[in-house]
């Protein structure tokens, strides 16, 4: 009877232990809102369109300012009444809605007569997301001062005070399409320490501009700055680029290496497409 | 320049040595020396006789002159070389014709030049002139056609060329390519001639042209040059051109814009041989050859067409050349169209090959298939055709006579019938022509219009999204007769990405997509309208050159040059403007159109059969009273002695029958002197 007990207990212990671990853990990994067409493939000739589009917010941010455009039907058969549909906010996964919120927007137009002798007509269309939201970046990490590590520009790992240094940690995303991905810890001399953090967009869509919102090493304000043209605390991405380096500056409390915590937040905006086909039959 | 007149000089004596037995004048002593002057050898030759020969340029025979006598051709080689006489019948006697002479041929060829402008082009009205115009050159040049045998010759030869191109190669090879060079030659040949022969009558007047001074050499060799370079560069350069059924009028202006390269638009506009003489120098100069004469031919095209703007005009030429400027207009068949107007002319196994009736009905179905119900007309016509022999076909549709029927329906079939005017006999080539008036088709062109603003990720889905082929960046329609291919956007209109901040140029043309087992022509356009672009508020930009009914117009006369196959003429071309909210997009804003035109046109389409008649022949009976094949007369009796033999021979002497309502005797053979003459009238024979 206590062999069963104890069995049973185990099972269930083992069971939910690795779910409550999902929960806590949706600020990981790049990852990106998911958009459908939720409406028929086929439509017919001279007849009204009802185009449902909808987005699911899987990020583990909320989304604020969202807009969808519908962008790329040809004109000549099918005319939308309104091309853009907004939302203020869109909630993410969260432990309060696990999946994240799913809204749908229905756009409505008209389906216009083919070419004469046509029987089909296959059109292929865009659906547009804007949206802004943030990442943020709360990493416990290793520091040391260049006096005491002896650090002089080579890379070498220290053990002292109760962690280990290490000069270089890769990310694998903070939940969200872009993040720190990279992490250099540099020691300087005077209890100072310059953290370079390689902030990279793995999602299939576009940063517009991204700002940083704060900056903390053990709860001190951090002196940031992109590496790049900087405008106050903001960085405009380029169409095509993909990456940037955070430089942030902080002081040490003690010349022996502890660990301390670290957090970044980060605002963007953000853009991502997806086509869609739609075949208009005779 | 100098060795060129040597060498003209050179051609000029060999051609006087094939003649030089045939003179018998003597030079005269003073009057050479005087000519050739002291100190100098005075070469050997005729006497001058005429004093407007020793006057002709006489400023330069008393002129020394510094050549060395070896330069000079001997006066054996001139000796016997005789000026075109007039009005003289001995050759003794022969004068130099009148300078006059010359300029009189060069007036009358202006004015069959004149005629040819004027008059429509017929077979037999071109022969005429050819004949008339031989005769008049050739006249004065009889009197002594010894002497003037190169004259005669080259008048014989423009004469033979002219009949042999009027009434043979642009007959035979309508579509030949070098017709314009062809239609060049018709139009011009008498007045080219007339220049020719004043230019020999100079040389003759000049005593075989040795004194001709260095200035005057230049200038011959130039005219020569000149010329030639117009002869030869629109063979060499020039793309060939196909015409067919001009009228004489219409011969004589494209002889014109061959000659002197002026045109309507600037696809057509040709360089002059100055513009390629002035551009060879300037090309020696370092300055590029191609550029320079594209330069010229805007020039020259917008001083033909825009005299008063012409500044503005070489702007806006040079910037659409910048933009790629292309003459053709391209576009393909859609696969998406399934309903397609289709017309068959196609004999079946009735169709008789082979006849025995000289007159004979030739059925021939004709199959129309018109899934989108277009109202139309077919109107047919047939002809024989044996070598150059042409007979008319008499036509009947579902045996009624009459040549035209209304297509209304999805799908209609007739039976035209074809029946000769004339007896037929032997092999022959039967034309169906079946002309289809009215016919209607449409393109549609999709273009995409961006700001310079839009990014390179979205422009690439743009493209990728909606121009996934080459054809889908090309106007389409469907798969029928007549192609309405158009363009427009920025550049040469070819591009699908439609920068809204930019000119936007566009033009069309009209291809020929008739396929199947007969040829077929597009005749003309009855109408065009590209009504997805101005109901869309597209207008033409009236600020730049273009044509003003390029979007919208009626009736366009057309060549099969102009629809060649994958290679149209453009028609039309303009610049538009784009409607205020395709002005406007705001960056990464795009919008998507296809745009729809439509085309009104005829088409003819032509079946070819051979087919052979051969009537049926009874065998011949001789003695049934009737005269069949092979008979001379048949008088149905059996007596020989009759005015008809019994083998239907008609009773003549020497047959061996006497037929004593004419003959004496008939012994059967044409000897005189047994007895019988050769006439049939008994012989006293003399025994001794």
């Amino acid at each position: 009877m206590l062999l069963l007990v104890l069995v049973s207990f185990l099972l269930v212990a083992c069971s939910e232990t690795p779910e409550r671990g999902k929960e806590i853990n949706y600020k990981q990994g790049f990852v990106d809102i998911a958009i459908a067409s939720e409406g028929d493939e086929e439509e017919y000739q001279e007849q009204p369109l009802e185009l449902p589009i909808s987005v699911h917010n899987t990020l583990a941010y909320d989304l604020a300012d969202v807009a969808v455009y519908i962008q790329g039907f040809d004109n000549h058969y099918i005319e939308m009444y309104s091309e853009q549909q907004q939302l203020a906010l869109l909630e993410g996964r969260s432990i309060f809605n696990h999946d994240g919120m799913k809204e749908q927007f229905l756009f409505e137009g008209l389906v216009k007569k083919l070419l004469s002798g046509a029987e089909k007509e296959q059109e292929d269309y865009r659906v547009h997301v804007y949206y802004k939201s943030k990442v943020e970046f709360a990493q416990t990490i290793c520091v040391v001062s260049q006096q005491s590590s002896g650090y002089v520009g080579a890379a070498y790992d220290v053990y002292q005070g109760g962690c280990t240094f290490q000069k270089e940690i890769p990310y694998n995303g903070q939940g969200a399409p872009f993040g720190v991905t990279n992490l250099e810890i540099v020691p300087r001399q005077g209890r100072q320490v310059q953290l370079r953090m390689n902030i990279e967009n793995k999602g299939k869509g576009k940063i517009g501009k991204i700002t940083l919102a704060s900056a903390a090493l053990g709860g001190k304000p951090l002196t940031c700055e992109f590496r790049g043209d900087m405008v106050d605390n903001s960085f405009l991405f380029e169409p095509e680029q993909k990456s940037v380096t955070l430089l942030c500056a902080g002081s040490l409390n003690s010349d022996a290496a502890y660990p301390t915590p670290l957090f970044v937040e980060l605002l963007y905006d953000y853009e991502i497409n997806k086509k869609e086909m739609l075949t208009i039959l005779e | 320049m100098v060795d060129l007149s040597r060498l003209l000089k050179k051609a000029f004596i060999a051609d006087k040595q094939g003649l030089r037995e045939v003179g018998t004048d003597k030079p005269d002593k003073e009057v050479l020396e005087r000519s050739y002057g002291r100190g100098l050898k005075r070469p050997e030759g005729p006497e001058i006789k005429d004093r407007r020969v020793q006057n002709f340029f006489s400023s330069q025979n008393e002129r020394p002159r510094s050549s060395t006598p070896k330069e000079y051709p001997s006066f054996k080689q001139r000796e016997g070389f005789r000026m075109p006489s007039f009005g003289s019948s001995s050759s003794s006697s022969a004068r130099p014709a009148s300078m006059w002479l010359y300029v009189l041929f060069f007036i009358i060829s202006l004015g069959l030049i004149y005629f040819k402008k004027t008059v429509g082009y017929q077979p037999l009205f071109s022969f005429s002139l050819s004949i008339i115009q031989g005769l008049i050159f050739t006249i004065p040049f009889l009197s002594d056609r010894e002497h003037n045998k190169p004259q005669l010759t080259l008048v014989f030869i423009a004469v033979a060329l002219d009949l042999f191109v009027a009434n043979g190669l642009l007959g035979l090879w309508p579509e030949s390519g070098i017709k314009g060079i062809l239609i060049m030659y018709h139009v011009f040949t008498w007045a080219a001639l007339s220049i020719v022969l004043f230019l020999m009558g100079s040389f003759e007047k000049l005593g075989v042209g040795e004194k001709l001074p260095f200035w005057a050499w230049l200038l011959i060799a130039f005219i020569f040059g000149y010329v030639l370079i117009y002869l030869i560069f629109p063979v060499l350069i020039q793309s060939p051109l196909a015409y067919q059924d001009e009228t004489h009028a219409e011969y004589y202006n494209i002889a014109k814009e061959q000659l002197f390269g002026d045109a309507k638009t600037l696809q057509e506009t040709k360089n002059s041989a100055i513009n390629y003489l002035t551009c060879s120098f300037d090309a020696a100069r370092g300055i590029n050859y191609d550029k320079c004469l594209e330069e010229k031919r805007i020039i020259r095209f917008c001083e033909a067409n825009f005299p008063t703007e012409v500044q503005n005009c070489i702007k806006q030429q040079k910037e659409l050349i910048e933009q790629g400027n292309r003459s053709g207009v391209s576009g393909s068949v859609s696969d998406a169209i399934k309903q397609v107007t289709k017309v068959e002319l196609k004999e079946d196994q009735f169709f008789p090959k082979k006849a025995t009736e000289l007159r004979t009905v030739y059925p021939i179905p004709l199959k129309i298939i018109n899934p989108r119900e277009q109202t139309f007309t077919a109107k047919a016509f047939c002809e024989f055709k044996k070598g150059k022999e042409n007979v008319g076909g008499i036509i009947s549709i579902v045996g009624q006579e009459v040549s035209e029927v209304q297509i209304t329906s999805r799908q209609q079939e007739f039976l035209i019938g074809c029946q000769p005017s004339t007896d037929l006999n032997g092999r022959y080539t039967l034309d169906y022509n079946v002309v289809l008036s009215g016919m209607q088709t449409f393109s549609f062109l999709k273009r995409a219009f961006i700001s310079k603003e839009i990014s390179a990720e979205i422009r690439k889905q743009v493209e990728a999204d909606n121009f996934k082929t080459s054809r889908d960046k090309a106007s389409q329609g469907p798969a029928e007769f007549a192609l309405l291919n158009f363009k427009f956007g920025t550049g040469a209109g070819t591009e699908p990405l439609v920068l809204v901040e930019d000119p936007i140029s566009f033009s069309f043309a009209v291809e020929d997509v008739g396929s199947g087992a007969y040829k077929g022509e597009v005749l003309k356009v009855n109408s065009y309208n590209f009504h997805g672009l101005w109901e869309r508020g597209f207008s033409i930009d009236l600020e730049r050159i273009g044509d003003q009914d390029c979007l919208q117009g009626g009736e366009l006369m057309l060549l099969p040059a102009q629809t060649k196959k994958r290679q149209p003429s453009e028609l039309k071309r303009c610049f538009l403007t784009l409607p205020p909210d395709l002005q406007q997009l705001q960056k990464n804003e795009y919008k998507i159109e296809t745009f729809v035109a439509d085309l009104n046109y005829d088409y003819k389409i032509t079946k070819s059969i051979p087919i052979e008649v051969t009537p049926l022949v009874a065998p011949t009976v001789c003695g049934n009273g009737a005269v069949e094949a092979n008979e001379q007369c048949d008088d149905g009796n059996q007596i020989n002695t009759d005015a008809c033999t019994t083998v239907c021979k008609t009773a003549q002497c020497g047959d061996g029958f006497v037929n004593p309502d004419t003959e004496q005797c008939d012994d059967g053979n044409a000897v005189n002197g047994d007895g019988c003459s050769s006439n049939c009238q008994v012989e006293v024979v003399d025994l001794v």
